[in-house]
């Protein structure tokens, strides 16, 4: 049984769904910028894009579920492209090591189990699903049944709070837990942008509910030595979900060769853009700070229309750009984060 | 290069955990993990490392918590504790202070968020 250092369920989520015709079109900044605005935290955002357009999912707490619409509804364009999920929540594994075998088996089990997969994606050390909140639990024991935890882990519920109110403020003197910062400095602090260039994205559209041939297929990748750079999943209204993995061109090609192994008509459903180019960096607590993906998107200005695909996970920032485009992303970001150093 | 002495990094961020811990283990160092206070004291117990990279704000038990019990333990007070603070000017109101850090009798401070290249340093230096 593969061992995993632990497992992370978030608490009740609102999944909100928006859909682009066109990559570019300016309706997701001003997306993140509105959130930004009402102090709404992203806790999850994955956004790809084809030819169809631009789909991003993202999750944000319940309890800001109804000033989000009400935001939403002073902005009839956005309004009208979101969709809303209540009752979702976040199912978090660590670490992936960039192997596939976390996904995999994690994919499988949860499948299987009979359990909804709204969308995955990766980040630095860990694999995030967006599952239904009403089956957290359910999905944490079958991950217990799936891994091999470490002894006295973390809890799978972490008793987080946020401290706000000031030591002088009507809350001075009440004990209270703190177990996270609050952090306010104008100019965000990131570690360090790391870019990766000569890459290649493989886009699958695989049945959600993984029918045997592709159960076969992903366990037969699962426990080769493939590493990615970054994977993400969406589930699609054609109850499909759309895989990206992201790879080196040369861990990328045999993977695909054998999942045609497994399904000879799998060809029909991948499309390879080659060569792409990642920047990805993180930060302290990036997943519970509002504002992070409006600072980026802001940071990027009208670059934005050449982002092949983002991922706002854990507390780690990827993004995914064509050929030529990193560095120029870069140097935009650098100006806008402070790197320590 | 190799490096025999095993470090334990502390930090309920995971991905601040596999950062770190992908850059110690490129310098040759062994490394093993935990993701709150009352986890890492386990694994110390069982895996007695050199060296701890230690978060301060985390679930369960902090990691000034943490540090005075290895310090007050005639057992692993040797171990060499680096505090991950960021209780700076970024953060408003917080019920951490640098002066609790500073009684904690850790070893050394590391201001978040981590320079890498400087953290490198700093843990060659302390061990």
């Amino acid at each position: 049984m593969t061992g995993i250092n632990g497992l992370k369920i978030s608490g009740a989520l609102c999944l909100v769904r928006l859909y682009e015709d066109s990559r570019g079109s300016g309706l997701l900044p001003a997306f993140c910028r509105l959130l930004a605005g009402s102090r709404i935290n992203m806790l999850f955002l994955s956004t790809e894009s084809d030819a169809g357009g631009t789909c991003t999912t993202c999750c944000v707490d319940a309890a800001h579920a109804a000033l989000l619409k009400s935001v939403l509804a002073t902005e009839p364009v956005l309004q009208e492209r979101a969709e809303f999920t209540a009752g979702v929540g976040l199912l978090t594994l660590f670490p992936h090591r960039s192997r596939l075998t976390l996904f995999g088996r994690s994919l499988r089990a949860l499948t299987q189990a009979g359990l909804r997969v709204f969308a995955v994606a990766s980040s630095v050390g860990t694999l995030t699903y967006v599952l239904e909140h009403a089956q957290l639990d359910k999905a944490a024991a079958v991950m217990q049944a799936c891994f091999e935890f470490v002894g006295n882990h973390a809890p799978f519920k972490a008793d987080l709070r946020l401290r706000r109110e000031p030591c002088g403020g009507p809350e001075a003197g009440r004990e209270r837990k703190e177990t996270r910062a609050v952090y306010g400095e104008p100019q965000i602090k990131t570690y360090g942008f790391q870019v990766v260039k000569n890459l290649a994205l493989y886009s699958y559209r695989l049945p959600a509910d993984l029918p045997a041939e592709w159960t076969r297929a992903i366990k037969r990748i699962e426990d080769e030595a493939t590493r990615f750079h970054l994977l993400q999943a969406q589930l699609r209204e054609s109850f499909e979900l759309d895989l990206q993995l992201l790879c080196e061109p040369e861990q990328g090609a045999p993977l695909a060769r054998r999942i045609a192994a497994e399904i000879p008509a799998a060809g029909d459903r991948l499309l390879v853009t080659a060569p792409v180019e990642l920047i990805f960096f993180q930060g302290p607590h990036f997943g519970d700070r509002f504002g992070i993906a409006d600072f980026t998107y802001k940071a990027l200005e009208e670059k934005t229309d050449v982002l092949l695909a983002a991922v706002f996970a854990c507390a780690s920032i990827y993004l995914m750009l064509p050929e030529g485009a990193a560095d120029e992303a870069r140097t935009r970001l650098a100006a806008a984060f402070r790197i320590p150093g | 290069m190799s490096n025999d002495k095993l470090i334990l990094v502390v930090d309920d961020d995971p991905d601040l955990v596999e950062s770190v811990s992908m850059k110690l283990e490129g310098e040759g160092f062994q490394v093993a993990k935990a993701y709150d206070g009352v986890e890492a004291w386990d694994r110390i117990k069982h895996e007695r490392p050199h060296m701890l990279i230690l978060d301060v704000m985390m679930p369960r038990k902090n990691g000034y918590e943490l540090c005075n019990e290895i310090k007050k333990d005639d057992e692993f007070k040797d171990i060499t504790v680096l505090l991950l603070t960021a209780v700076a000017d970024a953060i408003p109101f917080t019920t951490y202070t640098h002066m609790d850090g500073k009684s904690t009798l850790a070893d050394d401070f590391i201001p978040k968020p981590i320079d890498l290249d400087n953290l490198m340093e700093i843990v060659r230096d302390n061990l």
